[in-house]
């Protein structure tokens, strides 16, 4: 790991703010952003290891843990919750043994719960690795699931 | 500029805030997250303030904005007040266990501390010294301030943001996995009591400022103490730290309450200790010591003086050795640290002290030489003050040093050379120095003699040459040479330079290297040896040497009569044994008794067999400490000591500034002052000594101490005056040298010495360089950091440092245990896998039960008798 993460660091290496960069490039690399990743880039830009952590923990966007092959995004906003959202998120707890947030045990799916996918005409929604799933059941959201590779 | 504040028309600097100009003008503006003026926060939102000018109107943070002309500036408007009340209000719903000087602010707005909300303690909670309270944080970010700015340490970060917002060590660590210094900046940072020591509490305390009983630095220490005890401790503002201090300083002094101090005086009878009286103690001690003299002469008898003790103390220990027991046989600890720099530095300058002060280096070197010193771990104060001065005002940093010590992170060039090559490294930068030109020709042509002498010798350590023998690129060689010839530039080492059969000639070519470059009596230059002990300078600078006097004056000449006559006695022409002679004469039979007085040769001298052997070899050993050391073990008399705060006296800083100890508690049981303790044997042994104080002893040493005549008790109460001081009305000399070198004729002498190999260099049957030194928490022998619970839990015992590839051919792996050999013997130590140069391991030296001067070496420097404690050759095998 370390060898890949050098690698991005040298990719960026005239970049004027080039933590950022680095930060998305090891992101995108191993799906979240590991401590010792933070170490080698703390290492190699002269900073320590809580400063390129306070930078990154400031967006959201930024992961700290692994994560499932599989990002599944549930629908809760209003719309989809009067269509039965909960009902749906329920069904998906109990079915995978995770609560919403968190990563099966094979790693396989991560589970968050969102406001607003966009597509309320659709509603309840879930969203699986980008792609849109409209007029869900509880039935139908698990089969959909159990599809994926 | 003038602006207008709360009506009142007021001339104020530019650049200043409009929280600074309103208390300058008396004007109180509530702050919460306001710390360092000029570094505003802005996180608390109470500075708010209402301002008009150039017809706008406008509210603005009082820290965060620079005042301008003209601007009309109103402070405690209705509307800014119920801003400052809701932000309160909302605070105090958050977080309901406030506490601190934030509380007496919600008392002064009428607003009650009041929430159930319970928040989740982040993982730095995980300690032994710093509590912190979740529930109690406002998140004003002062203590991330105070580690990042103050102590360029960047352990305390912010995580999260929004109202997820708090603070947390590294990556979510504990915090000494974030590489915490536990400084307790924070703690002093935090204005809710989110940050505590942990042994503070809620009592009433009386402040008293002492001197730190650990390193040479001699920060100043505000001791809070509640009856017999001290609850919590930290940097004064007053002195030479100027409110810093480290683990040991805030944290160290737990020691004094252990258990294990010894209350009684002992005396070993049928092979064990039985307590004593103290009379029963002193005259056996005194009929001994005139028996063995009567028997064997005197000089069978020889003493360990100690640099742990105050001057007064050392000054009388050796007065005693010399005209009661009549032997120039004592000696102490300085041998084994800085008894090379005395010799070196006195060769090249004309004087063994460092040249400079903490206070221009901290202001004016625009770079740090820093060899053989891990600052950040041996003087933690002054490698905070390197590391502000590097990040804050761009100096220029060079260390040479075999290990990644802290300070490399914030190098410019960090040299890896092997250990015992520093004179091939030294003179390899000052040959580039002379082939580029860079040399200080008018400095050279008035100040100094011998300089064809040295550009001869280095002639031939050109970088190609040096390459081969240290290991450093030559490349790096001329960098760092050029570097520090271009700057105005500071010297900083410590033993491992000073701690090598090379010793002198390392010391004496690193005070060539500043001469050849200028670099001597002026502000932010120098050469700065780094005194290990609390009082290493003074003990010196007293005589407790076996071939010098008080004030360094020789034996048999005629100082040395002029002092006889002020002492009342013959003082012996004959140079006494140095540490090392002392125990090679102690297991051949020659010296039969010893006194010891604060040192633990058992554990802390080379080759620690032969130093035990020899020590169970004596007739007679008096042992004087705080506590049952290894050496008190072997001796036939233990005498319990006072410490250091529980005395007075004055300690002696690197910086050769004499500063006062005031008592801060009573000594425990019946241990005594070391001075009372010695003026008692010596009355028993016929000596009329009547000093009441230790203030009576100064006064002596003022008489016979040409360098302290100018200092008394009065004059240094609140701070320490720097010798030499010679006259009362001397403000005391902050750099040496400046005009001309306490040499006879006033000139430097350039001494160039040849490189020459280590004592013991690897081969085939022991491939590994073991070199020693101290980790950042453990002191020393351990006598008393080890006695500290958080201090054992945050190092609990010994490792070897080993280089990731070394590791692997032995298929070893982090924690691992390992046998470490040497030809002296061996020892078993846990694995940990460092940043150490190939080849090399280290171990540190506090650990009595895997001690590694087992395996070091007391091969000696010809001049200075200081052992090689950082280089011997030793073999590595799995356990």
């Amino acid at each position: 790991m370390e060898e890949k993460v050098r690698k991005i660091i040298y990719k960026h290496r005239n970049d004027d703010s080039k933590l950022l960069a680095i930060l998305h490039d090891v992101q995108n690399e191993f799906g979240y952003i590991p401590e010792d990743a933070i170490k080698t880039i703390a290492k190699e830009l002269g900073m320590k290891k809580g400063e390129v952590y306070d930078a990154a923990s400031f967006y959201s966007f930024f992961k700290f843990k692994p994560e499932g092959k599989h990002e599944v995004m549930i629908c809760d906003c209003i719309v989809c919750y009067i269509k039965g959202s909960e009902r749906i998120i329920e069904r998906i707890e109990k079915e995978f043994g995770v609560k919403m947030g968190e990563t099966t045990k094979d790693g396989k799916f991560t589970f968050k719960i969102v406001e607003g996918l966009g597509h309320c005409e659709h509603s309840p929604v879930m969203m699986v690795d980008g792609k849109i799933y409209g007029d869900l059941t509880p039935d139908k959201a698990v089969e959909i699931l159990r599809g994926c590779e | 500029m003038i602006i207008t504040i709360d009506g009142k028309r007021v001339e104020v600097e530019e650049g200043k805030t409009i929280l600074q100009v309103a208390r300058e003008n008396g004007i109180e503006i509530p702050a919460l997250c306001n710390y360092i003026d000029g570094n505003p926060i802005g996180s608390c939102g109470l500075c708010v303030v209402s301002i008009k000018n150039g017809g706008r109107e406008y509210h603005a943070r009082a820290c965060a904005t620079k005042v301008a002309e003209g601007m009309e500036i109103e402070t405690h408007t209705q509307e800014v007040e119920d801003a400052r009340r809701t932000i309160l209000k909302m605070l105090a719903e958050e977080h309901g266990e406030i506490g601190g000087e934030a509380k007496e602010l919600f008392l002064k707005y009428g607003i009650k501390i009041k929430s159930d909300k319970k928040r989740e303690a982040p993982n730095l909670l995980n300690n032994p010294f710093i509590s912190f309270n979740p529930n109690a944080c406002v998140s004003c970010f002062r203590c991330v301030q105070a580690c990042s700015l103050i102590k360029e340490n960047h352990v305390l970060v912010r995580e999260n943001r929004g109202s997820n917002i708090g603070i947390v060590a590294g990556i979510n660590e504990a915090l000494k996995d974030a590489g915490c210094a536990f400084c307790g900046a924070c703690v002093d940072a935090c204005p809710t009591g989110a940050l505590m020591d942990l042994t503070a509490k809620e009592e009433e305390t009386k402040k008293i400022t002492s001197i730190c009983p650990y390193c040479g630095v001699g920060c100043a220490i505000d001791y809070y103490v509640s009856g017999d005890e001290i609850i919590y401790a930290k940097g004064s503002p007053n002195g030479v730290n100027k409110g810093d201090d480290c683990i040991k300083g805030r944290y160290g002094w737990q020691f004094v309450h252990s258990e294990e101090r010894l209350k009684k005086p002992l005396i070993k009878k049928n092979g064990k200790f039985e307590e004593v009286t103290w009379d029963e103690a002193l005259n056996y001690v005194a009929s001994r010591l005139k028996e063995i003299k009567e028997k064997y002469g005197a000089d069978s008898i020889a003493g360990l003086s100690s640099a742990k003790c105050t001057n007064e103390e050392n000054y009388l220990f050796q007065k005693f050795m010399r005209i009661v027991v009549g032997t120039n046989n004592v000696d102490h600890c300085a041998r084994l640290c800085h008894a090379s720099t005395v010799v070196g530095l006195f060769k090249v300058f004309g004087s063994g002290a460092m040249t400079n002060s903490l206070e221009d280096l901290e202001k004016d070197a625009e770079l740090y030489f820093v060899i053989g010193s891990n600052t950040t771990h041996a003087h933690p104060v002054i490698g905070t003050m390197i590391k502000r001065s590097v990040k804050g005002r761009g100096a220029k940093l060079i260390v040479a040093d075999p290990r990644d010590i802290e300070l490399a992170e914030y190098s410019d060039i960090h040299l890896r050379h092997r250990p015992g090559t520093d004179v091939a490294l030294i003179n390899g930068m000052m040959n580039v120095i002379i082939s580029h030109g860079l040399e200080d020709r008018e400095f050279i042509e008035n100040r100094t003699e011998g300089y064809e002498k040295l550009k001869e010798i280095v002639k031939k350590y050109t970088p190609e040459y040096v390459e081969k023998i240290t290991g450093v690129p030559k490349e790096d060689i001329i960098k760092a040479a050029v570097l520090y010839a271009a700057h105005r530039s500071a010297i900083i080492y410590a033993m491992g330079i000073t701690q090598h059969t090379s010793g002198t000639a390392n010391v004496a070519s690193l005070a060539n290297l500043a001469l050849l470059t200028g670099n001597v009596g002026k502000r932010g230059t120098g050469v700065n040896p780094l005194r290990g002990q609390n009082n290493v300078q003074g003990a010196g600078d007293m005589g407790a040497l076996p071939n010098v006097l008080p004030s360094y004056a020789k034996l048999g000449t005629r100082r040395a009569r002029e002092i006889e006559k002020i002492w009342g006695g013959k003082i012996p022409d004959k140079e006494g044994l140095t540490i090392v002679e002392m125990m090679h004469a102690a297991s051949k039979g020659v010296i039969k008794a010893m006194y010891i007085m604060g040192e633990n040769p058992a554990v802390s001298d080379p080759d620690q067999k032969h130093v035990i052997q020899a020590l169970k070899n004596l007739e007679f050993l008096v042992v004087q400490d705080l506590f049952m050391s290894e050496t008190a073990q072997l001796a036939d008399v233990i005498l319990p000591a006072a410490s250091s705060l529980e005395k007075e006296g004055t300690f002696t800083n690197t910086e050769r500034r004499v500063q006062l100890l005031h008592r801060v508690l009573e000594p425990v049981g019946d241990a005594k002052p070391d001075w009372w303790i010695i003026q008692e044997i010596a009355k028993r042994m016929g000596a009329e000594w009547n000093y009441e104080s230790p203030k009576d002893i100064f006064e002596e040493i003022r008489k016979v101490v040409p360098q302290y005549r100018g200092i008394t008790y009065e004059r240094i109460e609140k701070m320490g005056l720097q010798w030499p001081c010679p006259s009362m009305e001397h403000p005391g000399t902050k750099i040496l040298h400046e005009d001309t070198f306490p040499t006879p004729n006033g000139l430097a002498k350039f001494s160039p010495y040849e490189y020459k190999p280590p004592a013991e260099e690897p081969d085939e049957e022991y491939p590994f360089v073991l070199t020693t030194g101290r980790t950042y928490e453990h002191f020393h022998t351990g006598t008393l950091t080890r006695k500290i619970d958080g201090f054992n839990e945050l190092i609990p015992e010994a490792f070897v440092e080993i280089h990731p590839e070394d590791a692997e051919k032995l298929g070893v792996e982090e924690g691992d245990c390992i046998e470490v050999e040497s030809r002296r013997g061996k020892i078993r130590v846990k694995a940990k896998i460092a940043r150490i140069k190939k080849g090399v391991v280290f171990i540190p030296f506090h650990f009595a039960e895997s001690a590694a001067n087992v395996l070091t070496i007391d091969a000696l420097d010809p001049e200075a008798k200081i052992p090689e404690l950082k280089v011997a050759a030793v073999r590595l095998k799995k356990c």
